[in-house]
């Protein structure tokens, strides 16, 4: 095993993160603006003055906040920190919400669009004044956060303030180079490689056209926010259609059928879609220590345009490739594998990503976190009603549905290029998805 | 306790990162963090403790619901 002398100053990335460092590439490359993310939490009160100055010394207090990727002498890549002392504050921004009647997401969505003000800046809240109220947005970076890792460190804000100041973000949890063990590495490759190959057996899958000129154009962004009981009302219909616990395959299903509906309206026909999942792989219950950077891993679903016209069909192929893939160690071999993928610099590895799927990554992205990571009832003093991602994803495919859970309440939000989708069409896709989650 | 019943429980554990003692007989595996993925690696773990596939058998809420329930479930199908 190759030992290195640990530096508090630097934390080398998994294979994952570099994955997630070339779709954010990928994007960038695309758009002009990387992979970013946003929480919103909706608040049922103003902030004070205190807590945004609160917000603000974060980049005091959490180093990682300022850090970029380098490579060490042993080309494997790190997140470095800044020297004491010249840690940034974190931008704060304030702006008035819509007009009543307006949109509220088209606002939210300015800051998730926006693009980074330094290479060093990673996380930048958001203030939108309400009438009564504040919502507040934290934009971050999927570098430094994976979703639930996101909602995490807006616990441990939390715990801070409510701490009189004293908090854990100070430090960077260390994270081994990874520089042996090849052939564990080389094995899970090899696995990987197969499986790949057999998913895309009849690549390229089905994905909408992307605009033709993509650089500049900023995602759109819809919402469903579900209530208790129909939330609870969507996790019984899962229960009974694709069984106990099988919650995701079937809100998977869902889309699927509903996006399904789209490429039929377009009259897009021919090959599979495959759908890219990424699921947590931190154990069950609070997240913990493992806060920043990404402790995720994928899979694929391949769906045959007739099984997506059946939905009970539907259901039962999702199910099935779940439970295959889980019993093959997908996930797992994955996330080993990548690490292989470190040398290969940004550039290479972004073009590369599409190299069993006929240039394409994926038809869609999508997630299901069904539980949250934020565990409080209030943040900086203020109670916190809902909260909800809006992701920007990677291009290609430039769309994404993302199913979050937040106390109880189920929220859905479907991410595209503008572009990719008419604005009609998103709304017509929304109002499908409600009705076949059962609403 | 059956064997069964035993194995079931020590699986559920090491799949939540529990310890043994917290995975009873009746709780409610949902309340013990029991997730679509979980519940999937528990289907792989209950084809390889007792070769049974139960991914086409109903998958219904009584059946799952918690160790007693999948230890009768487990034991009719062996039948």
């Amino acid at each position: 095993m190759v030992r290195l002398p640990s530096d508090p100053r630097k934390r080398y990335l998994s294979g994952v993160d570099w994955l997630v460092h070339a779709l954010d590439h990928l994007t960038r490359r695309a758009t002009g603006c990387g992979n970013t993310s946003q929480i919103v939490l909706m608040l049922e009160g103003r902030l004070s003055d205190s807590a945004v100055t609160w917000l603000s010394d974060l980049g005091r207090r959490c180093p990682a906040l300022s850090g970029r990727t380098r490579r060490d002498y042993n080309l494997a890549p790190y997140w470095s920190l800044l020297p004491a002392g010249e840690y940034p504050p974190v931008r704060v921004t304030c702006c008035d919400g819509p007009d009543e009647g307006s949109d509220l997401i088209r606002r939210l969505s300015e800051t998730v669009n926006h693009g980074w003000s330094s290479p060093r800046e990673h996380v930048v809240f958001s203030r939108v004044r309400g009438v009564d109220h504040d919502d507040l947005c934290m934009t971050f970076d999927h570098r430094l956060f994976d979703a639930r890792g996101a909602e995490a460190f807006l616990g441990l804000c939390q715990e801070g303030w409510e701490a009189g100041g004293s908090t854990s973000l100070s430090d960077l949890a260390p994270h081994p180079a990874h520089l042996d063990d090849w052939g564990t590495k080389f094995r899970a490759g090899q696995q990987t490689n197969r499986a790949f190959i057999r998913m895309g057996e009849n690549a390229p899958p089905r994905v909408l056209p992307l605009p033709a000129k993509t650089h500049g154009r900023p995602f759109r962004f819809r919402l469903l926010q579900f209530d208790e009981a129909e939330s609870a009302q969507i996790v019984n219909t899962a229960h009974s259609q694709a069984g106990y616990l099988l919650v995701m395959p079937f809100v998977l299903a869902a889309s699927v059928a509903v996006l399904h509906a789209e490429f039929r309206a377009r009259g897009i026909a021919g090959r599979d879609y495959i759908i890219s999942v990424t699921v947590d792989t931190r154990p069950p219950g609070p997240v913990g220590s493992a806060v920043l950077f990404n402790h995720l891993s994928f899979v694929h679903f391949r769906i045959a345009a007739d099984e997506a016209d059946d939905f009970p069909r539907l259901v039962g192929s999702i199910r099935r490739q779940f439970f295959d893939q889980v019993k093959s160690g997908y996930s797992a071999n994955l996330q080993q594998a990548a690490y292989l993928m470190r040398i290969a610099p940004l550039p290479v590895l972004s073009r590369l990503m599409g190299f069993h799927f006929g240039g394409e990554i994926a038809s869609c992205c999508f997630s299901y976190i069904g539980e949250s990571g934020y565990q409080h009832p209030t943040f900086l003093g203020v109670p916190v009603r809902n909260l909800f991602h809006m992701p920007r994803v990677p291009v290609p495919p430039g769309l994404g549905l993302f199913f979050t859970q937040f106390r109880g309440r189920m929220n859905v939000v479907l991410t595209y290029l503008d572009g990719v989708l008419e604005e009609e069409a998103a709304t017509a896709m929304m109002s499908a998805l409600s009705s076949r989650l059962g609403l | 306790m059956s064997n069964t019943e035993d194995k079931l429980r020590q699986e559920i554990a090491s799949i939540l990162g529990l310890e043994v003692s917290v995975v009873t007989s009746d709780a409610p595996l949902r309340t013990l963090g029991m997730d679509s993925l979980r519940f999937v690696e528990l289907l792989v773990s209950i084809e390889t403790l007792f070769g049974l596939n139960l991914l086409d058998s109903g998958l219904t809420r009584e059946d799952f619901h918690s160790v007693r329930a999948l230890e009768a479930c487990i034991t009719r199908s062996l039948q």
